[in-house]
């Protein structure tokens, strides 16, 4: 199959945005996490709300802007200090002709940075939300307990028959149909089908049909 | 990149450009072929690389209810 522009890419404002004028008139003058964070601070807010807290925010718990901005602060000087902005330098002038997205580069930083600095304990499915952003601790054996039964329903999705399995997986990691179609070209509608179908096939219904 | 993906973690700054390419002008057949392999067989992989995909989602969207927690 070759490569072909699709308009409608879920993620197509982060990959249309123009960000290299302003990463060159950055690389010119001299590099300042106030500059930065001025300069980037809606972005790399969002960037560090949706890595750093996604297992929280299907509640719709928001993190407090202090939070944020120390986050943000954080990252910035992990960047300059670890060479993540260098990296991002050199990869935009690679790419120089070719598809190129700020926010993308940096919410690969950020997820480095995450596991790095953060660790995994933070980011644990079954952590309450609430309790995390109140800085309240987790009540004793219920994560492990969560996260137990969420690898056994996971396990359990690799006895789906193969054309439907990753679609019903990547669901079940909260993707949405139209971007699990992008990401394995296919069509909406039939992500939407492969899901109906694993759901019944989990469910029985379709083991007892063929029975 | 299709044969060393199965041999790096999703972190690492070699599937940076790889990556940013996928999501802007869509798989590559070659490729998909392996990242299919991984995603499926590999829990960890997967979650990570769908975090990182949720992590792309318009802010408004991203935060309010319609991600993860699916059965």
């Amino acid at each position: 199959m070759s490569r072909s522009k699709t308009p409608d890419f879920p993620w197509s404002h982060w990959i249309q945005r123009d960000d290299r004028s302003w990463l060159k008139a950055l690389s010119e003058r001299q590099w300042s996490t106030e500059e930065c964070h001025k300069s980037l601070g809606s972005m790399l807010e969002s960037i560090v709300t949706s890595l750093h807290f996604s297992c929280h925010s299907r509640w719709g718990v928001q993190p407090s802007a202090e939070r944020l901005s120390a986050l943000v602060n954080e990252f910035l000087l992990w960047m300059k200090s670890s060479g993540e902005w260098t990296h991002i330098e050199k990869l935009w002038r690679a790419l120089d002709h070719g598809p190129w997205s700020l926010p993308l580069a940096l919410s690969r930083a950020y997820f480095r940075f995450r596991e790095e600095r953060h660790g995994e304990k933070e980011f644990t499915r079954s952590e309450s939300s609430a309790r995390f952003l109140a800085e309240l601790p987790a009540p004793q054996g219920v994560g492990v307990l969560t996260d137990s039964v969420m690898e056994a329903f996971s396990s359990l999705s690799q006895q789906l028959p193969e054309n439907i399995r990753l679609s019903y997986q990547l669901h079940l990691e909260g993707l949405l149909d139209h971007e699990i179609a992008v990401l394995i070209a296919k069509k909406p509608a039939e992500i939407a089908e492969h899901v109906r179908e694993a759901k019944a096939w989990l469910g029985g219904t379709l083991t007892k049909r063929s029975a | 990149m299709a044969r060393t993906t199965t041999k790096i973690p999703f972190s690492s700054r070699k599937l940076d450009a790889y990556l940013t390419a996928w999501l802007a002008e869509g798989p590559v057949e070659s490729d998909r072929e392996d990242w299919t392999r991984l995603l499926t067989y590999d829990a960890k992989i997967r979650e990570q690389f769908c975090d990182w995909i949720k992590s792309l989602r318009e802010p408004g969207e991203t935060h309010f209810g319609k991600r993860g927690g699916r059965t």
